[in-house]
């Protein structure tokens, strides 16, 4: 992947395109489940890889380059849901929920159950859940992507997993 | 005797290892009403002012950060170190520094949260996230931020106030505004405007004051809505232009003119002050307190 | 933020989102606030962790992707700061202090100088000095930011700048919004000193983009 990575960054589409499709998976599963929606998870993964590529040259290596990525396509993420709440008062209506697609839909039912209670999360505790429980990021390293502290990284971590239970239980 | 210098290199181990934060306390004389200028990146900042002539700054730092608090006749200055490359992972100072009460304050942060009590003298922050927080008596304000929120809370000031997407709330008792914003949502609460100039692009405004006599007050907006609540005994010329906006008038100001649809013109009293609003998509509503 | 709120935001359904930070303050201090946490942390079932971290995006994305790239790479002239090192921040210095050079001439002509006739300026009956020196303020805040948008390394990416990149867009919306106005009913001077507004809001977004980068 070093070598894919520094070939991108002197130009090589091909090359640029080969660390795409290894990294894309994972930056997609992030988006549709920060997005809620396919089309909006679409748009964020183009700016995400289109960023990418403009800025490779500033990519230092202090992180590994799946963090980097990460934090950009989170970030990226972050403010178009602001941007998305600004222009409308109410959060996602129930019966958008409802019709939100889910990925790998033929999938047993409490699997669905489980993507849908995550995607009714709160931003901020939905970003932290996505991060940890299902990305495998730190809190130390959460903190640095979202440029919070540890203690609001767990904060949310914690309230997220108690609402997620009890949407489940219900 | 191997096993007990095990032991204690273990001891010495989790002490270093519980031990990541350091305590600092130090002092330094300072002039009655001199400069002091404090820079923190990450952490908090409290500031209060006090009657000694002296700063003093207590808290707890990194153990990588350093303190430099400075004197050099006039300006003091209170600095937190962080490393070579700025490396705040992990790292954070939260201080508080007492200052003497009249001295002119500069604070700059990064996300470090900022509060200051008991000042009179002019105060200046600078912030990027960092929240900022002010309960001062001073009579200049000058308050940046980029994404952190900003409260101020004044007795008779001018103040400056820009924040990109920080909301801003501001309650002087009297005093001039001047408060830009582009997403943050701006509100202002004053007994006695004397001017004001407020902007936003996507923010909310909502403003609720009593104008002064020959107050001018220019609130501009673009999708943003605008509230604007006055006392029935105002006396002041309104004008409003909404280009696709709506404008409602539930303060009892009498029509002067303006076609109703995209402008609108109104008077209270003997329109001793002026006031005037634009928006370009945002609505405007005028109410009574 | 005393013990008891930190608890009842742990704890309630309704707890304001944003009050995370001050909460997560309290609890890297309190070491009682640590200790209910920990008791109360639902960390025992953790259902998130069995759904898959890696989904295959719609195969089509690529294409996309590199339709962008490479219409971004058609521009115009790029400005290679590796053949002048620390030259690309002087050239936006230098640019930046034109423009502040055209905004203060603008101010101080629009309190000078008389009126100029001109063909949009007969449709009005006040004098539209205003008007012109609006247009002009927009032009030329539109090619500074065209400069410094192609000047590389002017954007670290770091998520303080992505979320002002996320608000300079917010801005170039409400540009867009203002011309179309324009556009359609003509060159109203109010209209104008407001798009010459937000082009010096959208500049000012990029330097503290700018600021951020070199911090």
């Amino acid at each position: 992947m070093d070598e894919l990575i520094e070939k991108a960054r002197h130009g090589d589409e091909v090359a640029f395109r080969s660390v795409y499709e290894q990294t894309s998976g994972r930056v997609y599963a992030l988006c549709i489940r920060m997005m809620k929606d396919e089309t909006r998870a679409v748009e964020m993964m183009q700016d995400t890889f289109v960023r990418v590529w403009q800025n490779l040259e500033t990519y230092r290596g202090e992180s590994a380059f799946t963090t980097w990525l990460h934090t950009i396509a989170i970030n990226a993420c972050l403010v178009a849901l602001r941007t998305q709440r600004r222009r409308r008062e109410d959060g996602m209506e129930n019966e958008e929920l409802e019709a939100m697609t889910v990925p790998n839909s033929t999938d047993p039912v409490d699997r669905i159950a489980l993507e849908r209670a995550i995607a009714a999360l709160p931003d901020g505790a939905r970003t932290v859940l996505l991060l940890h429980d299902i990305h495998g990021y730190r809190h130390d390293e959460i903190t640095e992507m979202t440029s919070t502290r540890p203690g609001t990284s767990k904060a949310h971590l914690h309230r997220a997993r108690k609402l997620l239970r009890e949407a489940l239980s219900r | 005797m191997k096993l007990i210098r095990i032991l204690s290199c273990l001891a010495l181990i989790a002490a270093v290892a519980v031990q990541a934060e350091k305590d600092v306390n130090e002092r330094v004389s300072a002039p009655r009403d001199g400069e002091v200028e404090i820079e923190n990146i990450v952490g908090s900042i409290r500031v209060e002012g006090w009657s000694e002539n002296a700063v003093e700054v207590k808290g707890t730092i990194g153990e990588n950060l350093e303190l430099r608090l400075e004197n050099d006749g006039r300006r003091t200055i209170v600095l937190v170190k962080y490393p070579e490359r700025r490396d705040t992972r992990h790292q954070h100072a939260d201080i508080v520094v007492r200052l003497p009460v009249a001295s002119e304050v500069r604070i700059e942060t990064v996300s470090a949260d900022i509060e200051a009590s008991s000042i009179s003298g002019p105060v200046q922050v600078e912030s990027v996230s960092g929240g900022v927080e002010l309960d001062i008596q001073s009579k200049d304000v000058d308050v940046e931020s980029i994404s952190g929120d900003i409260e101020l809370r004044a007795t008779k000031a001018q103040i400056q106030a820009e924040a990109v997407s920080g909301d801003v709330e501001i309650h002087v008792q009297e005093g001039n505004i001047d408060v830009e914003t582009v997403s943050g949502d701006i509100a202002v609460v004053s007994g006695k405007l004397t001017g004001g100039d407020a902007q936003s692009v996507s923010g909310d405004l909502d403003f609720d004051v009593t104008l002064a006599k020959g107050c001018r007050l220019d609130i501009e907006s673009h999708s943003g809505d605008v509230d604007l609540t006055l006392p029935p005994e105002t006396s002041a010329e309104i004008d409003l232009e909404a280009y696709s906006g709506s404008m409602r008038n539930r303060v009892g100001a009498l029509q002067t003119g303006g076609d109703g649809r995209r402008e609108l013109d109104l008077i209270m009293g003997s329109g001793d002050s002026r006031v005037e609003i634009t928006t370009f998509s945002g609505d405007i509503e005028l109410r009574a307190k | 933020m005393s013990c008891e709120n930190v608890r009842r935001w742990l704890e309630f359904d309704d707890a304001d989102e944003t009050d995370a930070l001050r909460v997560g303050e309290h609890l890297e201090r309190c070491v009682d606030c640590q200790a209910f946490a920990a008791m109360s942390d639902p960390a025992t079932s953790l259902p998130a962790t069995s759904l898959p971290d890696d989904i295959s995006p719609p195969a089509d994305l690529w294409p996309q992707i590199e339709a962008k790239i490479q219409a971004e790479r058609v521009v115009g002239p790029t400005f290679d700061a590796s053949k002048h090192p620390g030259r690309d921040w002087q050239q936006a210095a230098s640019i930046l202090t034109a423009v502040a050079a055209i905004i203060f001439l603008a101010v101080v002509i629009r309190s000078t100088v008389a009126p100029v006739a001109t063909e949009s300026m007969a449709r009005f009956d006040e004098p539209n000095v205003e008007s012109e020196l609006a247009a002009a303020i927009e032009q030329e805040c539109r090619g500074v930011m065209r400069e410094l948008s192609l000047a590389p390394g002017l954007g670290v990416v770091d998520p303080r700048t992505v979320a002002l990149e996320a608000e300079a867009r917010e801005v170039e919306l409400a540009i867009a919004d203002t011309r179309l106005a324009i556009e359609r009913d003509g060159e109203e001077p109010k209209m104008m000193a407001s798009l010459a507004r937000l082009c010096r809001v959208r500049l000012r977004l990029t330097e503290h983009a700018q600021e951020l980068a070199r911090s």
